[in-house]
């Protein structure tokens, strides 16, 4: 069966009439319609990097796990410390998490830290695991003033504190101050496509990736998304540096898969991506990527780390699936129509319902386009305890 | 026919008490849009009101002047970058920072620059004027006591760690909270450290002094009521996430918004929690007591009237809702600003 393929004895009214094309009402075989051209502009001229998704170490990932680093939904910033400084020796063989840095970022660097804060309050990239990933940067020799905490949304990151929790002298910014805010996005590098008869057919890549950081070190958190399955490195990356992403969702039906690897493959942000931490203190395993409740949101103290954005979302999905089935909730694969719903909060609130026929394949489309490794088999899952 | 009064709210929460509304507003909603102002940019900062003007910064650098009986610009006045700081108004001059790191004072009424005074970074906190001095935090890490006349500092405080904390000054004392999560007490002449409270996070939040007691909310999840003189904490309350508002306090009564959506009334000398009600979205803006209302607005939840003493909701109207701006009440006319930067006035 194709992956855009379900069988189904109905289809719910929930699917909008321009969305009805590849999609036959009452048929035992039901298709998802096929994602339109997606055109990738990137920066003319840009020399790809080495350091570059998947980086430096292809298909390993270290995940390091500690049972104190989160206690009562309270981060423990001394057990963030250590379980940083252990998963970057692990990574990279170095005999010192200064050394391990200095791997990724050099004195000459501005070093852009992509934080999630989509989910804040309730679930977004860790302020401790934040302040952590400075001090690292700082101590390969970069300083301060050429670290920049960024992400598209002003408003999510000062939902999320970030500014009154980072120490002095680091940037804190967002791309977008308010709806249509178009002046933070550089209009030479672009993915184009209609994908559901929108005017606005491009989404540019924000400037401080194209001109202003010459690293990404990337804090993802680990959270299951309404369209993607999963929400991790690519998606932070790719829908978190550029514009006008919503309209590749249309419910039930979403071309995350492909767009997603499709914009995390353009230059100069694959290039620029060089270490991914991602934040799995908290865990969202239902309604993601937004869910504010708690009941839905575990906390088992998880940091996944790497270079290789594909092998870590795939480690990230086993773990989100494995909560989710022990939780009893709908695979994140689930193509059946009857457990669409349109309403946001019937979804935030069961676990048996979905907004989006799901595309968690879009990790292994992203691995398909060289950004990392999808096949678990072949991934080096070095796994850690502290604490 | 509903009317304004000329009551001046010149600072965050009207006046350095933190008191909030004049006790005039009534249990009744708001039926009239009196007029309404798009600004070109977003509002993280709530409005002051003095006399006939109104005025709003905007993340585009500017501070506007609002007249408030026809809802038109009477000024605004340029900056280089994004304001989120909520002016102050002392006598003839307008106050306030931007995130390039200046402190401006303005000729009230006309707009024109008295003096601008460069800190280290951005100043999201709002100038405060006790007598003949301003007192204002910086990301920058230090607290500034700056000349009113001239804003040449007379003495700074170097905290080491980010201010966005509006501080609460009184004769011998200034308080604030600290992105080390510290709340300071200095001495108002000297800037010298009285005390510094440990909370277990940093602080967004602008404390209030009532009741004995200095109450302030940490990104701990905690909310704090520390002994104005000693330090000593007296009491403290987790709620469900951290806390970035900022309390309004009137008598005995505190309240105060959390992220968890929920917003709590406490009686302050106990601590003791009289109700909390969930709002919906996290509640980041400050609260105003205005008689026997609470009013806030919050994320996704518009503008809501809850009654001081329950909690039970009097009133919600669907415009505002913004994450960081708090209402003026003034007589029975509300102004209110929010993120998409609309300005509005209701009776």
């Amino acid at each position: 069966m194709n992956r855009r393929t379900f069988v189904s004895n109905a289809i719910t009214g929930s699917v909008g009439l321009a969305l009805t094309e590849g999609i036959s009402k009452g048929d035992a075989d039901v298709k998802l319609p096929e994602p339109p051209p997606i055109i990738r502009h990137g920066l003319p001229g840009y020399k790809k990097s080495a350091l570059g998704m998947p980086g430096l170490f292809p298909g390993r990932v270290v995940e390091v796990r500690n049972a104190e680093a989160i206690q009562q939904n309270h981060v423990s910033q001394p057990a963030i410390r250590r379980m940083i400084n252990r998963a970057l020796v692990e990574l990279t063989g170095e005999n010192s998490p200064r050394a391990a840095w200095a791997r990724f970022v050099t004195p000459e660097d501005v070093v852009g830290i992509k934080i999630n804060p989509s989910g804040a309050p309730a679930c977004c990239s860790s302020p401790e695991i934040v302040r952590e990933v400075i001090r690292g940067i700082r101590s390969a020799g970069v300083p301060e003033k050429n670290i920049l905490i960024y992400d598209r949304y002003s408003d999510e990151i000062q939902l999320g504190s970030y500014h009154a929790l980072l120490p002095v002298g680091v940037r804190i910014d967002g791309i977008e101050h308010r709806a249509f805010d178009l002046a933070g996005y550089d209009m030479n590098v672009y993915c184009q496509a209609c994908f559901f008869g929108e005017w606005e057919t491009r989404s540019y890549l924000a400037r401080v990736v194209s001109h202003e950081v010459t690293k990404i070190v990337n804090i993802p958190t680990m959270k299951d998304h309404s369209a993607a399955g999963v929400t991790g490195c690519l998606k932070n990356l790719g829908y978190g540096s550029f514009n006008n992403v919503d309209r590749s969702h249309h419910a039930p039906i979403t071309f995350t898969d492909p767009l997603i690897g499709l914009m995390c493959s353009v230059e100069p942000l694959r290039s620029k991506a060089v270490l991914h931490i991602m934040d799995g203190m908290r865990q969202m395993w239902h309604g993601g990527p937004l869910n504010q409740i708690q009941q839905y949101i575990a906390q088992p103290g998880i940091l996944l780390v790497g270079t290789d954005p594909v092998a870590i979302d795939t480690t990230e999905l086993a773990l989100i699936t494995a909560k989710r089935q022990q939780e009893g909730a709908l695979s994140l694969w689930d193509r059946n129509p009857a457990n669409i719903t349109r309403s946001r909060e019937e979804y935030y609130t069961n676990p048996r319902k979905n907004l989006f026929f799901r595309q968690p394949a879009h990790i292994e489309a992203a691995g398909r386009l060289g950004l990392g490794v999808w096949e678990a088999n072949k991934i080096d899952h070095r796994k850690l305890v502290m604490g | 026919m509903q009317e304004a009064l000329n009551n001046p709210w010149t600072t965050l929460l009207r006046d350095s008490r933190r008191s909030g509304g004049y006790g005039q507003w009534t249990l009744q909603a708001p039926s009239k849009l009196l007029w309404k102002l798009r600004l070109d940019d977003s509002v993280r900062s709530s409005p002051v009101l003095d006399e006939d003007l109104l005025y709003v910064t905007s993340l585009d650098g500017a501070l506007h002047a609002i007249e408030v009986h026809a809802g038109q610009e009477a000024w605004k006045f340029q900056t280089s970058g994004s304001i989120h700081c909520t002016p102050s108004i002392c006598e003839n001059a307008v106050l306030f920072g931007n995130d390039s790191g200046s402190v401006f004072a303005l000729e009230r009424t006309k707009g024109r620059k008295i003096w601008e005074t460069l800190t280290g970074a951005e100043v999201w906190a709002s100038p405060v004027v006790l007598g003949r001095t301003v007192f204002v935090g910086s990301a920058d890490g230090r607290f500034y006591a700056l000349d009113v006349s001239n804003g040449k500092p007379r003495w700074t405080f170097e905290a080491g760690a980010r201010i966005y904390s509006t501080v609460y000054a009184n004769e011998s004392c200034l308080y604030f909270g600290c992105s080390n999560g510290k709340v300071y007490c200095l001495d108002s002449g000297s800037g010298k450290v009285m005390w510094a409270a440990e909370t277990g996070n940093g602080i967004d939040s602008s404390p209030a002094l009532a009741g004995g007691a200095v109450l302030i909310g940490s990104e701990d999840f905690s909310f704090y009521s520390i002994h104005p003189v000693s330090g000593k904490i007296q009491w403290k309350y987790a709620t469900g996430l951290g806390i970035s508002s900022s309390p309004a306090a009137d008598g005995n009564t505190v309240v105060v918004g959390g992220k968890d959506g929920f917003l709590y009334a406490f009686d302050i000398p106990s601590g003791r929690l009289n109700w909390k009600r969930r709002l919906g979205g996290a509640i980041t803006a400050p609260a105003v007591i205005a008689g026997e209302i609470v009013c806030i607005q919050s994320r996704g939840g518009g503008t809501q009237a809850l009654d001081v003493r329950t909690g039970k909701e009097i009133w919600r109207a669907r415009l505002g809702g913004s994450a960081q701006s708090c209402p003026v009440l003034n007589g029975n006319v509300i102004y209110l600003a929010d993120a998409q930067g609309m300005v509005y006035a209701l009776a």
